[in-house]
This record gives structure tokens, sequence and C-alpha cells, in this order.
């Protein structure tokens, strides 16, 4: 296995603000291979895009990356000064934004963007700049772009913005691209397009790729290998896969039944999952998940669990994992997804059942 | 998908409207400013007065500063001199015309050095925010509680007399208002996203700051630009009234209107022509001002 081009270590990212430490992404620890394509999912809030912005070093106050090291082509990105850093955003790792219309300044030309990209770093030469620029908007596959640089950006269409945007990215030949919900703010056949696109620049340019994103089916689209977050932490991670036909967290498992799928029978239902994520700044203790999880036992409340190889290429932070789940509760037919409707252990609190019961529940679910 | 289809469609109307109000601002605002009749009249007036300043570099009736030699002083109107002459017997006509020169240019001058300062300090302030908006601010205000003119004349002194001190110090007192107004443009236009994604491609901070924030805050710092004119203007007219402005033998409106006034008894008209001028002069920049504002405040738009 060749060396990672990301590597990011134990990174923990926390917002102080007035009503207190808001702890985003806690502990998060994931790698990206030279050209390769991962995908980050998750609901909003769960700390995909602060993961993002903390790689780029682009966290605002009050926000501040507490914990954790950011390894790119074997330079900690976190002990860079602010101008290294500076020379390594939009040259080496460039970003992609989930609004393609806001993203771009209102009253400049769409060509003087594009450019502006390239001359901020001295990647390439100045000469050859302007004809680069027409190259990569034909590259993305804007029509008639000798004209279209002297647009505006309000003259452009949703899905154009987005291919100029990422025209913008590609501009210094970055060896990562993020793309932060890049389809989220267009149509669904626009969307289409724009994922046919990274694909396609993904195998020209050979730069990897993360695509951050709430949609499961952009990333099934797109991604080789899929990395699940949930309130701050990485809960689930392995190839599409394996996401997609074994998932081994209830979270990945839930998130799956909440999407329409076309091969589905149709009176299987979509499941919504109960609940609201955690509070991050006043965490629950055990499990993030335990509040809203079907198949929780008596550990969840009280230990975190860790994430751990649970197959080859997969990895899963859970004291149940679904495959157990699978073969002892039988979660294929699971139809009651209220939390711990699953394993016994009962929503209202655990009082409820007494004491020697919930212990034998307990013993019988997990095993040792 | 409709639950889904429906919120993307609206996030991309609304975007494109405010996109269409944000380019197609100077030309509407030009078409806007066409109609509003007032303005038009003043903008018709200020180009007449640049004319006239313009021709007073190479042509006044007379030399302005030379007192004529067998002419009456306190002379009405009359055929030779159409505005009369003035205490020492020169030319008012031609003393009124290069006034007009020395108020275009302190006007034009101070607005200048006022947009320089404040820019730079609005957006240092409103982009690096903390502890340099903290001093910035704490500075425009100690300006502030001072009084304007006791500053201008204060500073005047000092730097010692000439055209370019004296846009200094009138400089010194309205720059404020320029820095206040830019810093708060700086902090709203800081945190829209295309300057997060300038950010994230490596732009540096003056780029930032010149390139992305100053262009789109153009409109109203224009507007704010056009008022700091007419203040100017009087200022300068103010201090020349005192004796503190622009140096003699250099005819000032001021400068004339104060010599006017000893004689206000005998000959009024030297008087007069002073006090019309810049009454017309600072009423067409508001007018203008008021107008360009209307014609560029998106709040106002319809």
């Amino acid at each position: 296995m060749t060396d990672p081009i990301l590597d990011v270590r134990n990174l923990s990212t926390h917002f102080f603000t007035d009503d207190g430490e808001v702890k985003a992404v806690r502990g998060v620890s994931f790698h990206v291979q030279p050209g390769e394509t991962v995908g980050i999912v998750g609901e909003s809030g769960c700390g995909k895009s602060v993961t993002a912005m903390s790689v780029l070093g682009l966290v605002q106050r009050p926000g501040k990356v507490v914990n954790g090291e950011i390894m790119f082509k074997g330079r900690d990105l976190l002990k860079l000064n602010k101008e290294e850093l500076r020379n390594i955003r939009g040259r080496d790792i460039a970003m992609i934004f989930q609004d393609p219309l806001s993203s771009m300044n209102p009253v400049l030309r769409v060509g003087y963007q594009i450019e502006e990209a390239m001359h901020a770093h001295n990647k390439i030469a100045d000469a050859q700049i302007d004809a680069r620029t027409i190259d990569l908007l034909k590259q993305v596959r804007v029509s008639d772009p000798e004209r279209r640089v002297k647009d505006y950006p309000h003259q452009f269409s949703g899905g154009m913005r987005q291919r100029a945007m990422i025209a913008m990215g590609l501009s210094n030949k970055p060896d990562l691209l993020i793309a932060d919900e890049p389809t989220t703010a267009l149509d669904v056949t626009v969307q289409a397009q724009i994922l046919e696109l990274l694909r396609d620049l993904n195998e020209q340019t050979g730069a990897a790729i993360v695509l951050i994103t709430h949609n499961l089916g952009v990333v099934a689209g797109l991604c080789k290998r899929v990395i699940v977050m949930y309130a701050g932490e990485i809960v689930e991670e392995g190839t599409v896969e394996q996401i997609f036909e074994s998932p081994q967290h209830p979270y990945t498992w839930s998130l799956l039944r909440s999407v329409p799928r076309i091969d589905a029978s149709r009176r299987a239902r979509l499941l919504s999952i109960e609940g609201l994520p955690p509070d991050l700044i006043d965490l629950p203790a055990g499990c993030k998940f335990n509040p809203r999880c079907p198949f929780r036992i008596e550990r969840c409340f009280s230990e975190a669990p860790l994430i751990e190889q649970v197959a080859p290429m997969q990895l899963a932070a859970c004291w149940v994992t679904m495959e157990k789940a699978y073969a002892e509760m039988g979660a294929g037919d699971i139809t009651d997804t209220s939390p711990g409707a699953a394993s016994g252990v009962h929503p209202k609190g655990r009082q409820v059942l007494p004491e020697a019961e919930v212990t034998a529940t307990v013993a019988e679910s997990v095993g040792d | 998908m409709a639950t889904i289809a429906t919120p993307v469609f609206e996030q991309e109307y609304a975007g494109g409207t405010v996109a269409r109000a944000q380019v197609g601002l100077w030309r509407d605002g030009f078409r806007r400013l066409r109609r509003n009749r007032l303005a038009l009249a003043a903008l018709v007036y200020l180009i007449l007065l640049f004319l006239v300043a313009i021709v007073a570099i190479f042509w006044t009736p007379y030399n302005p500063a030379t007192i004529l030699p067998n002419t009456l002083t306190y002379l009405g109107p009359s055929a030779g001199h159409p505005l009369g002459t003035d205490d020492l017997g020169r030319d008012l006509l031609s003393r009124m015309m290069q006034g007009a020169q020395i108020s275009l240019i302190v006007g034009l001058g101070t607005s200048l050095v006022v947009l320089t300062i404040g820019v730079v300090v609005g957006l240092i302030a409103g982009y690096f925010r903390g502890w340099v908006d903290t001093v910035i601010s704490v500075f425009i205000n100690i300006f502030y509680g001072i009084p304007g003119i006791l500053v201008a004349i204060v500073l005047y002194l000092v730097l010692g007399r000439g055209l370019g001190n004296i846009m200094l110090a009138i400089s010194a007192t309205v720059w404020m208002d320029m820095a206040r107004l830019v810093r708060g443009q700086a902090f709203s236009i800081r945190e829209r996203e295309f300057i997060e994604a300038a950010r994230a491609s490596g732009a540096k901070s003056g780029k930032i700051l010149f390139g992305h924030i100053l262009p789109n805050s153009l409109g109203p710092i224009i507007v704010q630009a056009t008022f700091v004119i007419p203040i100017a203007i009087l200022t300068e007219a103010f201090l020349s009234y005192l004796g503190l402005g622009i140096p003699s033998p250099l005819a000032s409106w001021g400068s004339i209107a104060s010599e006017g006034y000893a004689a206000l008894p005998l000959e009024p008209y030297m008087m007069l022509w002073p006090a019309i001028a810049l009454s017309v002069t600072l009423l067409a920049f508001n007018f203008l001002g008021d107008g360009l504002r209307d014609a560029f405040d998106p709040r106002q738009r319809r």
C-alpha cells in the first residue's frame, strides 16, 4: 500500500461559544490514498464540513483545532505557519463549496476569478494562464468557453457555475480536491452531470477527491470508500459495497433504511431515524448514538465503543455490531426502529426492566 | 422527491435574484439617476462649474491677483468688470473663477484623501476584527468626540499653510464616517461564502480585501465620497473666511466673502457673489449625493 496523501489522526475541533464548548469534531482519524475517491456522509451538523475546514486550516474563531495531526504529503498541516498553509490551499488541496452562486464573487467575471486562483500560486506560468482558463472550462464541459470567460456569475446557470468552481479548483492541478456538498444546491439532472464530471476528472487528472455529502446516492455514484460520521465522530468506515451491503453500525443501517430505493418492494416503508442528534455541548455518556439506536444494550449507556476493524477494510464503532444484530436479533426484519426496540432496552429508561432481566438480555445479545 | 426538489428550486431562484441586483447595480443605478431631475440638474450645473474651473487654468478676464491700475475699488457690475472689483481693485469675476478652481480642488482632493484613509482603515478594522478593530474604533470615536473645526484649525496651523495641507486638515475631521461605513461593509461581506472560497483557493489577505471586499462595497463608498465634497468646500470657505485658509493673493470664495463682509454697507455685491456660488454648489453636490444614494441604495430598490 502506498503512503496516504492525507492522513488525519485523532483530529478534534471545538467551538468555544458563549453557551459552552461545542465539540464539533472529536478524535476523527482517516486517510486518503493518492487518486482515491472517499465519501464522508452523515446528517447535518455531524462535523463533516468542520472536518474539511480543519484540513484546510479555515476554521475561524470561535472554533479551534484542539488536538490531532493532519499529515499531508508527510507534513503536518497544523504545524505550518499561515503563509505555508496559504500556499497549500488552492495549490495542493482545492475545495469546492455547496452553493456555487454564493461562492463566486458577483462583481467579477468568471474567467477573471479562475485566473485569479492561478495567479495566487506560481504553479502555472503567467503566459499559459489565459489559455489554461479556456482549456479548463472546456474540460469541465462549459460550451463556448472563449465567450463565457467574459460573463459574470449571474449569467451562468447553477450547473455551469458549479462547473466553473470545479475548473477553479482544478486550475492549479491539486493532489486533493475536497468537495463539500457539491451537488446539494443543484437539481437532480444537473447533479448527475456534475458527479459524472468529477468521476471523469478523477480518472484524467489523478486528483484524489474527498466528497462530503448527506446524500448516500451521491456517494454510491462516485466514491470507492465511505466514512460515516455521527455527532462529530467516525462511526463506520468501509468500501462502498461494504457500507451499502453489510453496514456494521446501527446508524449506517438506519441511514440506509431512510433512503428510497427504486428496487425495493412497494410495501417496504421508509424509516426515519427517531429523535435528534445529541447536543454537542453536553454529550451523552457512552455511545453517542444510544438515545436513537434500536439495538442499544446496557453497555452502550456507560462506555463509548472505539472504532475497530470488523471486516477487511471495514471499521465500525459499536458494541452490538450489525452482523451480530442480524444473526441474533433479526435486524433484516425489523420494522420497529424506535430506540431500544430490538434489544429490549426500554426507551423510557433502563429502570423499567428489572435489573436481573436486563443483564440477561445483554448477556444473550452480546455473547461474552 | 418533490420535498427535496422544492427547496433547491427556491434556493436557486433566491440566489439568482440577489446576483442580478448585485451585477446590474451600475446600469440600474444610472438609469434611476437619470430619472431624478433634481440630481440631473445638479450634475449639469457641476459640469459647468468644472468647465469654468478648467478655463480658469488658462484664461481669466484679468489676472486675479493683480491690482489693476486706474480702476476703482468696490466697483459694482459694469461693462469692463461684470461682477465688479474688490477692495483693492482686482477683477471679481477673475477671482470668482479662481475660487471655483480652489473649491473644486479642495472638495475633490479632500474626498480622495478621505476615500483612501477611510477605505484602508475601514477594511482593516472590518476584516481583521479583534483588537485591531477595537483600537481603530476607539480612535474613530475619539475623533468624533473632538469638534471638527477645532481639529482642522489646529492641524492646519501645525502643518502650515498651503492647498495640500488644507485638504489634509479637513480630511482629519471627516474621515471617520467613511471608515465606519467601510468597516461595516467589510464586516458583512467577509462572512459571505465567496470570501471563504477565495481563502480556500489560497488568496492573500490583501487580495481578499482589495480584490473581493472593496469591489462589492463600491456603491455606498462612492455615495459617501460625494457627500464629503460639499463638507470640504464649506469647511475650506469657512477657514478662509476666518483668514486661516488659502494664503493670499490666491482667491477663495471664503476669502472673497470675508473681504466683502467688511464692505457690506458700502458694496453688497462683493459678499453676494461668493455666497450665491457657495450655496448653489453645496446644494448641487448634496442633490447629486442624494440622487446617487437613492439610485444605489439596495434597500430602496423597487
